[in-house]
């Protein structure tokens, strides 16, 4: 360790970096990393570890308080992205930096630094082709033509990416890049990252997943807490039990223990039946949809993204008009009634899009807890607010869900991405639902939040919750479900009754329509 | 009938001058993502200074000139305020139109004294139609277009270039990145505070020559609040046509040719019925903006980060 930053080999080395943020929190403190020219380096951490702001600091969009960081040999002070791309680092963040109703081409052109064309005048044709042959070329080829929104998830990171590449950056950091991945997409993305890596550009990749860590990886760099606990030279030579503790800091104790079959046939909690609902565009997105949840199970929703689960959902929530069809709740016709009424029969929802609609950012920790039951009591009365009782209440769920805040009153917006999942959590399974509606549950969760969650839905179904889980990870599906139901293009193409007796090559056909009843 | 009809179309590519002058400033700086509500009080100052400087050096171009140099002055006051504090700029804006107004309403009798004759002052010199030789001797669009001020052939080579640069070149790109996304814009590499604060610059430059029109081209004096919400309709323009130039010139073109027709009703005297007095004519060019509003205004999707303060966080 004697000269690391002037050697040749480590392209960056970070020392003694630390930093707060305006209200206290400590989310990098003394840490030392570097970076080996053509590597790929797992960055591993749980939630709120500080994996994202040692990043940021690496790329420039954070200015450390303290330490020293020299990329290829030279001490540098980042003040903004631009000069760490100059230097050749770019970062691909884990909320996309893309610009949704511009083109791919138009993202990657912009701020206009590495590309051939410095002009003022923009000629997007040229600009189309040039791109067009680019990303063949990097074996990452997309429609330059194609506006942002309306490209999957997968296609969005590629351009994220691309304008990496096109920026000439050597150095890549990418922030939990597959916890929005299908499978498929993930093994296109290792396969890209392997071949960059051996091309001598140099990776980060930031994860909490540890099998992608310890699959993908030369070395691995364990934070917690703001801290290096752990670095890896060899990541063949560790098991993945012996690196979940140094992640977690101690055994992972969780361990959910599931009833036998719960549910019985009788008495549905919830029926859908010839469900018809419309997308933004106005087309059908669910097309005489029929399905029926039952207290003391939990029914896994598997399908490919785009097959309606979003519309579905929201029709059940009352967030979306229902068009022909109905919806029974507990023996209720809820049809296209509002939200409240649906929440006040106790349905809860955890939503995909956390900080768009699982919280308002602005909003305190506090706040948030309640903002559900905000006119009920304890919490008011007669329309007035009782801090006191709000607070203690907020006290208790944040102690019982381990959301990690510096107090109650924090803005949201200051939770790191696990810990705003935590609160929703913390809010919708509070008040005893019968019903819960999980979105994504865990994406973006590391290891031990993601225990966490999974035992807590046990719990509540082997209570006699019904529980509908939509996840993209299948693994989690079959993991937890009592029943599979398979959407495709807006209809349940397939009900699994026994989760055990799944084929998973059928049950690929049946998502990807290949083969329907 | 001839006579009438090109003298309400000329009327209204008068009246839509100034008005589309306003809102084209307002369209650039919403593009950039700030909301700029005081283009009311821009507009109100400039038509107030352009007239002072008038009245007194008989100059009507260094009237011109002094309102282009109050309006930067008070577009870079907002933006010192909203971009670079990031205070809010709803509150920023209304709060500046209250204090143009209260202090247009005071410097006015300040300088004229107190007990306004009945005969407000007037200036003599004032900024007329500059006819071109040739194109204004064509029937019909002769005398509708060709024989404006110079500030109406501005308006009509400002629109299209505004519209070029908009969208075909790395400037406009740049300047709709900043409205869409600050915080994006912000980590390539571009500006968000230099391309708002160019964006106010013109903004006031035209808000200001906007206001000018008003009293030293059309009313030869200076009226209290004499812009009457103007800078407010610019903005309902703005989101008309859908944050683009040439839209927006088309729903100004509809107002202007009302408002035309409004004073052209009243004007004339014609009392239709009992029920249709003058000052419901007074109203029509807002009550046709605001169903323009309620039948087109929906569908529309403005700039995504427009009116939202950004702070960098470093
Ligand atoms: N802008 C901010 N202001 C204040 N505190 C912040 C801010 N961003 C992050 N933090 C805090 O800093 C700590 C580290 O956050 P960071 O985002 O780096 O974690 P992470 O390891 O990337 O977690 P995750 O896996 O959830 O993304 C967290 O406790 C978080 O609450
Ligand atoms: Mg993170």
């Amino acid at each position: 360790m004697v000269h690391l930053e002037s050697s040749k080999d480590y392209v960056v080395v970070m020392k003694g970096i630390t930093k707060v943020y305006p209200g206290g929190v400590v989310a990098n403190r003394n840490i030392d990393f570097d970076l080996k020219r053509g590597e790929i380096h797992a960055l591993l951490g749980e939630n709120g570890a500080g994996k994202t702001t040692l990043m940021k600091i690496l790329a420039g969009c954070l200015l450390p308080d303290k330490g020293e960081i020299y990329v290829k040999g030279e001490r540098v002070k980042f003040r903004s992205p631009v000069d760490a791309i100059k230097k050749g680092i770019g970062m691909v963040h884990q909320h996309f930096t893309l610009i949704p109703s511009f083109t791919v081409a138009e993202n990657i052109i912009l701020g206009g630094i590495g590309g051939k064309r410095e002009g003022i005048k923009l000629d997007m044709k040229a600009i189309e082709e040039e791109i067009a042959e680019f990303a063949k070329k990097h074996g990452l080829p997309i429609n330059p033509k194609a506006r942002i929104e309306e490209l999957p998830v997968g296609l969005k990171q590629r351009v994220e990416i691309l304008r990496l590449l096109y920026r000439k950056a050597d150095i890549l950091i990418l922030d939990e890049p597959t916890s929005v991945l299908t499978p498929l997409e993930v093994k296109e993305l290792f396969e890209a990252l392997k071949r960059m890596a051996s091309e001598g550009k140099s990776i980060v990749f930031v994860t909490h997943k540890l099998d992608e860590a310890l699959s993908i990886s030369d070395r691995i760099t364990v934070l917690r807490k703001g801290e290096v606990v752990a670095r890896i030279d060899n990541p063949k030579s560790i098991s993945k039990e012996k690196l979940a503790e140094l992640v977690v800091g101690r055994k992972i104790v969780y361990k959910a223990v599931k009833t036998k079959t719960l549910y019985d046939k009788t008495t549905p909690l919830m029926e859908i039946r010839n469900l018809k609902v419309l997308d933004d565009r106005g087309v059908l997105a669910v097309r005489n949809l029929n399905l029926t949840l039952y207290p003391g199970e939990i029914l896994g929703l598997a399908g490919v993204e785009g097959n309606g689960q979003r519309e579905l959902v929201e029709a059940i929530t009352g967030l979306r008009r229902v068009e022909e069809g109905e919806i029974v709740i507990l023996g209720k016709k809820v049809t296209n009634k509002p939200p409240k009424y649906i929440i006040e029969l106790g349905v809860s929802y955890i939503p995909e899009d956390r900080t768009g609609r699982g919280v308002a950012l602005e909003l305190s920790v506090a706040e948030n807890l309640i903002a559900k039951v905000h006119d009920k009591t304890p919490f008011s009365r007669r329309g007035i607010l009782n801090l006191k009782s709000i607070y203690s209440f907020a006290k208790e769920a944040i102690e019982k869900f381990n959301i990690v805040t510096p107090s109650v009153k924090t803005p949201t917006m200051y939770l790191s991405g696990g810990n705003i999942q935590r609160l929703i959590l913390a809010r919708e399974l509070s008040f005893k639902p019968k019903i819960i509606i999980a979105e994504q549950p865990t994406a973006g969760l590391d290891v031990a939040a993601t225990e966490f969650i999974h035992k807590l839905l046990i719990d509540f179904r082997n209570s006699g919750c019904g529980i509908l889980l939509i996840s993209a990870d299948i693994d989690e599906i079959l993991k937890l479900s009592d029943r599979v139901a398979v959407i495709y293009g807006g209809r349940i193409v397939k009900v699994y009754d026994e989760v055990s007796r799944i084929d998973l090559i059928e049950l690929s056909k049946y998502m990807l329509g290949v083969k329907t009843e | 009938m001839y006579e009438i009809v090109v003298g309400q179309l000329a009327a209204t590519v008068r009246i839509l001058t100034p008005l589309a002058l306003a809102a084209l400033g307002e369209l650039i700086v919403e593009r950039s993502g700030v909301l700029n509500l005081s283009i009311e009080g821009i507009m109100l100052f400039g038509a107030f200074v352009a007239f002072i400087t008038t009245f007194y050096t008989d100059n009507p171009w260094i009237g011109i000139l002094s309102a282009m140099g109050v309006g930067v002055l008070l577009a870079l006051f907002f933006g010192i305020l909203t971009v670079l504090l990031a205070l809010d700029q709803i509150i920023v804006g209304l709060s500046m139109n209250i204090l143009a107004m209260g202090a247009t309403f005071f410097f006015y009798r300040a300088i004229f004294g107190w007990y306004v004759s009945p005969v407000p002052p007037h200036v003599e010199t004032i900024i007329t139609e500059m006819p071109i030789p040739g194109l204004s001797m064509i029937p019909v669009i002769g005398p509708i277009f060709f024989n404006q001020t110079v500030f109406t052939y501005l308006l009509f080579i400002l629109i299209p270039l505004t519209y070029i640069v908009l969208y075909k070149t790395r400037i406009g790109l740049h300047l709709r990145a900043c409205g869409e996304d600050p915080l994006v814009a912000d980590y390539l590499g571009i500006n968000v505070y230099k391309y708002r604060f160019i964006a106010l610059a013109i903004e006031g430059v035209l808000g200001g020559i906007a206001g000018a029109l008003l009293s030293i081209s059309q009313y030869n004096m200076f009226l209290d609040n004499m812009t009457a919400g103007r800078g407010y309709i610019a903005i309902a323009l703005v989101i008309l046509g859908g944050w683009d130039p040439l839209k927006m010139l088309l729903g100004t073109l509809l107002y202007a040719f009302v408002e035309a027709l409004q004073l052209r009703i009243q004007a004339a005297g014609v009392v239709v019925t009992a029920w249709f007095p003058y000052q419901f004519a007074l109203m029509l060019p807002y009550l046709v903006a605001l169903i323009a509003l309620i039948l087109f205004g929906r569908r529309i999707r403005g700039p995504k980060a427009l009116a939202k303060p950004y702070r960098r966080v470093r």
